[in-house]
């Protein structure tokens, strides 16, 4: 929970991942540029409201910068990092 | 008779106030009510209570509304236009169901009026004066030993309903001298901690509001709930005093100083041979209808006295049905109606 | 990534504690839910959740208790301070939250305003400024920028009739007993993060007993504002923060 970003960076391969919660996500965007990868979009789908919502492109290029958890007013996006085990 | 004190009505009313227990008192400055927040801002720290000089009535009303959400047994105090700034928050109040005792010493009006005593706010006080569908209970004392024993009383009821209890009196009797004996603590105490705010530890949160969106789910079952607790307080807690009525020809009907000058005529008609007797409500909300009903039967006329334009005589003919004639003695503007005028009047119904 | 490295997922950000599970009332795009959850950080990591008491205006934010975990009052229009007054004057050992929108705060609250901060009342002011009413569905607010069209100034504020936007950080910087006065924005990641710390060293003061803290947070209201959520931003950024300049004004709780 306490690692830094730069920790991150030194290993190889994807970095972690954002968990959007399409119902609770109202599809405002300010993830979008919020995000130094460019790795979120609003979606072609819609959730139960019909609100298009955000999503993540699966790229693997998320760098678990928080950033797009941290501009989201609804905390819709919850942020995974990985971490090597042994 | 080493225990009676000679004080001031309003002085009175704050050493009650902290008798009841009440550490807590908000005010601002407005004649004629100065004794209050001048009493308990030397009075209070003695025993480790809080004054706050608010910035306003309307402040000193909502920082009631914070601290009676808290938990404490709380008091304001103020005179009519004051009073009518409280307004909101008594309403705001009664909706959240906070107890908090409110004191209002009525001045001259309308508008900014003048200092002397009067009883203009009855409407105010007992039929709403916010908005919507509340009562207060409101306790009318009539001398200085009333004060006291009705300002302890009046923090028993609130926390027993959860509801605002206001102390009507008026300039006359705040600025009265008179002994009496100062009342004792009842020792009732009142468990709050199903909903006072004290920080969710080991519980679910607990919320005090009044904004309830769904009419039918949320804002009406408060409405109902309010209502059913009024008819509660109005089956329980009528108070009211007569005075020779059992025999009496003619009722004279009057609240507060009002009721002192009735009874004053009653005994000068008695001399002269007219049988008056005295009938005076002391709670004006909930106000004593059936008693009044009871104590009216048979009478010839009742005369209601107020220092007003008449306000109290419409909950008179309300709850004699009009069964009776209802004459009326009142003076407005600070006025205050003669003792011979009143057995003048009722002179006049023999004839 | 050698091959005998497992990769294990690691959550580190979610939802503060402190914080119901749901989804909020607010417009899409609204700061509001940005400083609400600035606002749980803060509480999750000083751990007063279980201590604190949330009072909420009327405006946007007047159901604001219903997504903290903690106890929440209802204050009537523009009366927040005076109800933290008396419920800090019953409980001097909890926190007690001022929430405020700039209707309630400077237009129909300022006298309590002032006077809370000038009796320096040991509580945490936050005041959301976002240019208009919000509730109400978009009327000039004290903080209506020169120019700017609202509900009740449809060819935009005329400052000769309408006066001029009120600061209320510069306002209250003229008090002798506030210990903290910081303007802070969430239009970006760098400002959302510097309003969590200002955050931070208000609630900080409060738990030390410092006294008087106010944070204005400078907030995005697209719906009213005529515009989409990320637009707001910059209009934000453009337009109200040469307004209402960003920084700290007061920080004795660092002295």
């Amino acid at each position: 929970m306490q690692e830094t970003i730069s920790d991150i960076k030194t290993k190889s391969g994807p970095k972690g991942r954002p968990e959007i919660d399409p119902e609770i996500c109202k599809g405002c965007g300010l993830c979008i540029p919020s995000c130094p990868k460019d790795v979120l979009s609003i979606s072609k789908k819609t959730n139960s409201q019909g609100i298009q919502f955000s999503e993540y492109d699966e790229s693997g290029n998320c760098i678990a910068c928080k950033n797009c958890a941290i501009t989201c007013p609804e905390r819709a996006i919850s942020i995974y990092k990985f971490v090597e085990e042994e | 008779m080493s225990d009676k004190l000679l004080m001031k009505g309003n002085e009175v009313i704050g050493e009650a106030a902290i008798i009841a227990g009440c550490r807590h008192y908000f005010g601002y400055p407005i004649t004629p009510q100065n004794e209050i927040p001048a009493y308990m801002a030397a009075r209070m720290p003695e025993v480790g209570g809080v004054f706050v000089q608010a910035e306003s009535e309307v402040a000193a009303i909502n920082m009631v509304l914070g601290a009676a959400a808290a938990g404490a047994r709380v008091m304001t105090s103020s005179s009519s236009p004051g009073i009518s700034l409280k307004q909101e928050g008594i309403s705001y109040l009664s909706a959240c169901e906070l107890p908090a005792v409110i004191v209002n010493m009525m001045r001259g009006g309308p508008g900014l009026g003048n200092i002397a005593g009067a009883q203009g706010d009855y409407f105010q006080a007992t039929k709403g004066g916010g908005h919507g569908d509340y009562r207060l209970i409101v306790l009318a004392p009539a001398t200085v030993q009333e004060m006291a024993d009705y300002t302890v009383q009046a923090f028993d009821l609130a926390d027993k309903y959860r509801t605002v209890v206001m102390i009507l009196g008026d300039g006359h009797i705040g600025q009265m001298s008179e002994p009496l004996v100062l009342p004792k603590p009842t020792g009732k105490t009142f468990d709050k901690s199903a909903w006072s705010l004290t920080g969710a530890k080991g519980r679910d949160q607990h919320i005090v509001r009044s904004l309830l969106l769904y009419p039918e789910d949320e804002l009406e079952k408060l409405n109902i709930r309010l209502q059913e607790k009024y008819k509660l307080i109005t089956k329980n807690e009528i108070l009211y005093k007569t005075y020779m009525t059992d025999d009496a020809d003619y009722l004279l009907i009057g609240f507060g100083m009002c009721s002192r000058l009735a009874r004053g005529a009653c005994d000068v008609l008695r001399k002269k041979g007219l049988k008056a007797g005295m009938f005076r409500p002391v709670t004006l909300w909930p106000f004593p209808s059936a008693e009044l009903a009871k104590a009216a039967a048979g009478k010839k006329k009742i005369l209601v006295i107020e220092m007003n334009a008449g306000q109290m005589i419409e909950d008179v003919n309300l709850a004699i049905g009009c069964s009776i004639p209802v004459d009326f003695v009142g003076r407005m503007g600070g006025m205050v109606p003669e003792l011979e005028t009143i057995v003048e009047r009722v002179e006049t119904y023999v004839k | 990534m050698s091959s005998n490295t497992r990769i294990k997922e690691q959550l580190i950000m979610k939802r503060p504690d402190s914080m119901f599970e749901m989804k909020n009332h607010y417009c899409p795009g609204c700061g509001h839910g940005i400083i609400h959850n600035m606002l749980g950080e803060c509480i999750d990591e000083l751990g007063v959740q279980e201590n604190t008491i949330l009072v909420a205006p009327v405006g946007c934010a007047v159901m604001a208790f219903l997504y903290f975990k903690m106890d929440g009052c209802e204050a009537p229009h523009g009366r927040v301070p005076a109800v933290a007054t008396g419920i800090k004057r019953v409980h001097p050992d909890k926190i007690v939250l001022a929430y405020q929108g700039d209707g309630d705060l400077l237009a129909i609250g300022m006298a309590e305003t002032i006077h809370a901060a000038n009796r320096g009342e040991n509580i945490t002011v936050i005041f959301v400024n976002n240019a208009n009413y919000g509730m109400t569905g978009g009327q000039m607010a004290p903080t209506t920028l020169p120019g700017q069209r609202t509900k009740t100034t449809p060819k935009g504020r005329n400052t000769s009739t309408e006066g001029f936007p009120i600061k209320a950080c510069e306002l209250i910087n003229t008090l002798e007993a506030p210990v903290f006065i910081e303007r802070c924005s969430v239009h970006n990641v760098p400002n959302i993060r510097k309003t969590k710390r200002a955050l931070k060293k208000a609630l900080e003061n409060q738990i030390e007993k410092r006294g008087y803290s106010f944070v204005e947070v400078l907030s995005m209201c697209p719906t009213n504002w005529g515009m989409q959520p990320v637009d707001g931003t910059k209009w934000l950024e453009e337009s109200m923060i040469p307004a209402f300049p960003l920084g700290n004004f007061r920080d004795r709780g660092a002295e």
